[in-house]
């Protein structure tokens, strides 16, 4: 049988952290299933577990949180507590939209008021369904330990799937999203059912156009990225170059979208696996690029 | 381990395994077998239970994570008026065949009207999203849903 700690203040975590080998263990919706033994027995850790679930201090989402304001610098961030439940990210009304979406696609209700983003960020599951929106919205995290804190950008963090940047006596503690100003939101999972699925890919667009009283609106920022694709989500801002700074009619021209697909169908290749092949996610993922575009140049 | 909570507004200690799930520890350790074991991993909701007045599926908790908390089960659900009102709701719509996921139904439907008296279709097919039923068919489950806002109206 193994230990287990349950503090609740974020610096005794951390000091039990700094001893030694330690599961840190927060909805556990992953966890459980991954240690599960058979119906009717206990799940079998290895580990230590460290909950970190009664840590009031993790349990917050507010804009600028001056104390926690890490290197990024960032005047107007939104900070969300790693204790934050899915379904408080779900409902809140200063988390942008996308995330908001792709949350609202994880598993079900039940589940949602269980597991928390940072451990959806933590499993680093190619399938990871939070994961596409915080790329595309530039999120950060900040990792804690007794030594201090570090920050770094998310997509820096999730090195290969199920592997992170974290130190064995690191937890992350809060994640950062700078607040863009992005008001176009695309957000498409493909999955197999509705609730409780895991996903076959998902497709998330973020997108802000400028309109000129006299000239063509023009793009002003245009992010997609895509999830479950590959080892890690797959998103490239040299390709996102060549839409932005587009006026809204170049997108309306099909020779122009052909080309921007053209270029994604290079970068975008999936495995085949249990629950999806190669083909029909690389297609898939660039029919949802083409609705994306074609939308926008409709708004 | 020793884990001391409420369930179902009664003070209760046990004293078991501390990664034990709080499934195994409501049937096996506690006999309340009304919260029911079907997937193990949280994608039934036959484990059904409100844990400090949030649905969650009992399969997933650790009994660890119990401690100091308040467990509800249909047990003590239907011992209220608003338990009664959804369990007379799915009778009346004919909401229940074999039963094994009425529990977690029940609890699921609850959870909604507490949070929402008047949910749309759409809200109620998402609050049960995660209760599967293999026989009676969701068509008169949802029904249940409204029958229970309707006639429980002021109750929620």
């Amino acid at each position: 049988m193994v230990n287990v700690y349950r503090p609740d203040t974020l610096a005794q975590a951390l000091d039990t952290l700094s001893m030694g080998k330690l599961t840190v263990f927060s909805g556990g919706t992953d966890l459980m299933v991954q240690h599960g033994v058979r119906a009717g027995m206990s799940p079998r850790f290895e580990q230590d577990v460290l909950f970190v679930d009664a840590i009031e201090e993790l349990q917050y989402i507010a804009s600028a949180e001056p104390e926690h304001k890490g290197e990024s610098g960032q005047e107007q961030a939104l900070y969300i507590g790693a204790g934050v439940v899915l379904a408080d990210i779900e409902q809140h009304p200063l988390v942008p939209s996308v995330l908001r979406q792709s949350v609202a696609k994880i598993a079900a209700p039940a589940l949602r008021n269980r597991a928390t983003l940072a451990g959806n960020i933590c499993n680093a599951s190619p399938a990871a369904d939070s994961l596409p929106a915080l790329y595309l919205l530039d999120a950060r995290v900040v990792l804690s330990s007794i030594r201090g804190q570090r920050e770094m950008a998310l997509a820096d963090f999730i090195l290969a799937p199920r592997v992170t940047a974290l130190k064995p006596d690191e937890m992350l503690t809060h994640i950062v999203i700078p607040q863009y100003d992005l008001p176009e939101v695309f957000y498409h999972k493909v999955g197999t059912r509705a609730a409780n699925a895991l996903s076959k890919l998902s497709v998330a667009g973020l997108a802000r156009i400028k309109r000129y009283p006299k000239k063509a609106p023009v793009i002003a920022d245009w992010r997609v990225a895509f999830g479950a694709v590959g080892p890690t989500v797959v998103r490239s801002r040299e390709l996102e170059s060549l839409v932005v700074g587009q006026s809204l009619d170049t997108l309306a021209k099909p020779g122009f979208v052909q080309q921007v697909v053209g270029c994604y169908r290079e970068i975008i290749r999936p495995i085949d696996d249990q629950r999806s092949t190669a083909a029909y996610r690389q297609q898939a993922s660039l029919n949802l690029l083409t609705r994306w575009l074609e939308g926008l140049s409709r708004s | 381990m020793k884990i001391e909570f409420y369930l179902n507004s009664h003070l209760v200690v046990v004293d078991v395994d501390p990664m034990q799930s709080l499934l195994h520890t409501l049937r096996g350790t506690m006999s309340h077998t009304a919260t029911k074991e079907g997937c193990g991993e949280g994608e039934c909701g036959a484990c059904s239970v409100l844990f400090n007045d949030r649905l969650v599926n009992a399969c997933m908790m650790p009994i660890s994570q119990v401690q100091g908390g308040d467990v509800m089960t249909l047990e003590g659900l239907r011992q209220t008026e608003k338990g009664q009102c959804v369990i007379n709701a799915l009778l009346e719509a004919k909401g229940v065949q074999c039963g094994f996921c009425t529990p977690g139904m029940v609890l699921a439907l609850y959870a909604l009207l507490e949070a929402d008296p008047n949910p749309t279709e759409l809200a109620i097919r998402t609050a049960i999203s995660g209760n599967l039923c293999r026989c009676t068919g969701y068509g008169m489950i949802v029904e249940a849903a409204k029958i229970a806002a309707e006639k429980g109206e002021g109750l929620w």
